[in-house]
């Protein structure tokens, strides 16, 4: 039976894995190694014996926990393998930083993470990759880039912009992201996110908190620890650089 | 009890996993939320709602050809950060007692005569082979062509002969030093000069640098 998690939310409620996931973990514990390994090496899906992300956490986990060793490194390799591929996905080449570094980094600190579970400082960190999978990577994918960007970037750079009233197009492009959500502005919203993630990451982060979340300007200025003006300076020169972007070929 | 205590201690990516999890798609207000609760994760809370943001509205085309040949010596290095994370736990967590050993040495289980047909399939002489065991060559200069040839070499996995020449570079007891300040940690050197100076054949030289 799969062990209990230990994890609590934020209002302290333990989580819970999904149900489905729970029966695939206990169907796959009383599996041999060989059939592990075989259901290990199916790719599709929609296979009934395929392994979802969560039971191969859970599974790396019980092995590296009863110190059965040879099992733990088989099925970290092909799950780290499968990893690799989302991230090649995941974290694609920009002007900012190295995409290869940064892969490597995610897929070595997750590495490490069933190296340390059970001890440390956070033993359970693990267990958020039993509940939902790809939301817990996603996580631990886009801090190390968030982290990144801020490393590459520390400081917007942008003095080549000048500070005047907004142009039409300009307007325009920010209407389009102030714009409530419907199947168009989705649509629209993917095209720019390519521009907007190669802005600087102030330019990014208040376009984003400003146009996508909705917050207005002084609370975006209050989650970026600047003054609405700041905010509004921003915005402008974002909306500058998105025009810039789409009109290059 | 265990609760309060994760709770209170709340690591970074602890809360981005949180919010990561309770988030379907971008939500102002569960950011507020999470930013009133954990103030002193504002900056890294923002930064990773905004990538999420961008991530959720971006459209991932499918780039699944080329990725195989790439990710392997990638997942390799990731396998040796692996054992090597692995290795310092249990040695943090053996505290002063029984020294823990270090990472499975691939090259610990030869006797004479399997150092001997290990040297002559490699190529290699005792003394390169020494550098190999004593991990006193850099693994990061290694091509993964060698790292696959030693392997093969091994009764040992490619991960295994990875990690091992990732860790710390090992002074057996048999080897005397005379200076006064011995050093802490060897120096390692790189593959190249390993090659070049331990007396191989110029054909063995060239034929492990091709790898």
């Amino acid at each position: 039976m799969a062990r209990k998690l230990t994890k609590t939310t934020k209002d302290g409620q333990l989580y819970v894995r999904p149900a489905v996931i729970e029966a695939a973990i206990d169907h796959a514990l009383s599996q041999d190694r060989a059939t592990l390994e075989a259901r290990a090496a199916i790719n599709d899906r929609s296979h009934q014996d395929y392994l979802s992300p969560e039971v191969f956490v859970h599974l790396i986990r019980n092995a590296r926990r009863t110190d059965d060793m040879s099992t733990c490194r088989a099925l970290l390799r092909v799950h780290l393998e499968r990893r690799g591929v989302t991230l090649v996905k995941k974290i694609r080449p920009n002007k900012i930083f190295s995409a290869d570094m940064v892969r490597e980094e995610v897929i070595s600190k997750f590495a490490e993470l069933f190296a340390e579970d059970g001890g440390g400082d956070n033993p359970d960190e693990l267990d958020f990759y039993e509940v939902k999978f790809n939301k817990a990577f996603d996580a631990l994918c886009l801090s190390a880039i968030a982290a990144e960007t801020r490393r590459m970037n520390p400081n917007t750079s942008v003095s080549d912009i000048t500070d005047g009233p907004e142009n039409e197009d300009q307007k325009e492009i920010l209407e389009v992201l102030r714009t409530p959500a419907d199947a168009e502005r989705t649509a629209q919203l993917a095209e720019l996110c390519e521009a907007i993630q190669s802005l600087p990451p102030d330019l990014r982060n208040a376009v984003v908190l400003h146009c996508i979340y909705g917050h207005k300007e002084e609370s975006a200025a209050d989650l970026c620890g600047v003054t609405g003006r700041t905010i509004r300076n921003r915005l402008k020169r974002a909306a500058a650089l998105l025009v810039k972007f789409k009109e290059t070929p | 009890m265990s609760n309060t205590q994760t709770r209170n201690r709340s690591p970074a990516r602890d809360v981005l996993y949180e919010f990561a999890l309770a988030a379907s798609k971008p939500d102002a207000e569960l950011l507020e939320q999470f930013v009133r609760r954990y103030p002193e994760h504002a900056a890294e809370l923002t930064d990773f709602a905004v990538l999420l943001a961008l991530d959720f509205y971006s459209d991932s085309p499918d780039t699944t050809e080329p990725v195989a040949t790439l990710i392997s010596p990638v997942v390799s290095r990731a396998m040796s950060r692996f054992e090597n994370r692995l290795y310092a736990v249990k040695q943090e967590a053996a505290g002063s007692s029984a020294p823990v050993k270090s990472p499975d040495n691939p090259f610990a289980t030869l006797d004479r005569k399997g150092v001997r047909d290990f040297c002559s399939r490699l190529p290699a002489n005792n003394l390169f082979f020494i550098k190999m065991r004593d991990r006193q060559i850099d693994g990061d200069t290694m091509t993964s062509g060698f790292s696959q040839h030693v392997a093969n070499g091994l009764p040992a996995p490619l991960d295994i002969v990875v990690a091992h020449f990732a860790t710390g570079a090992e002074r057996r007891a048999s080897t005397h030093l005379r200076a006064d300040n011995k050093p802490d940690v060897p120096v390692k050197q790189t593959f190249e000069e390993a090659v070049r100076t331990s007396g191989l054949t110029e054909e063995q030289q060239k034929f492990l640098l091709s790898l």
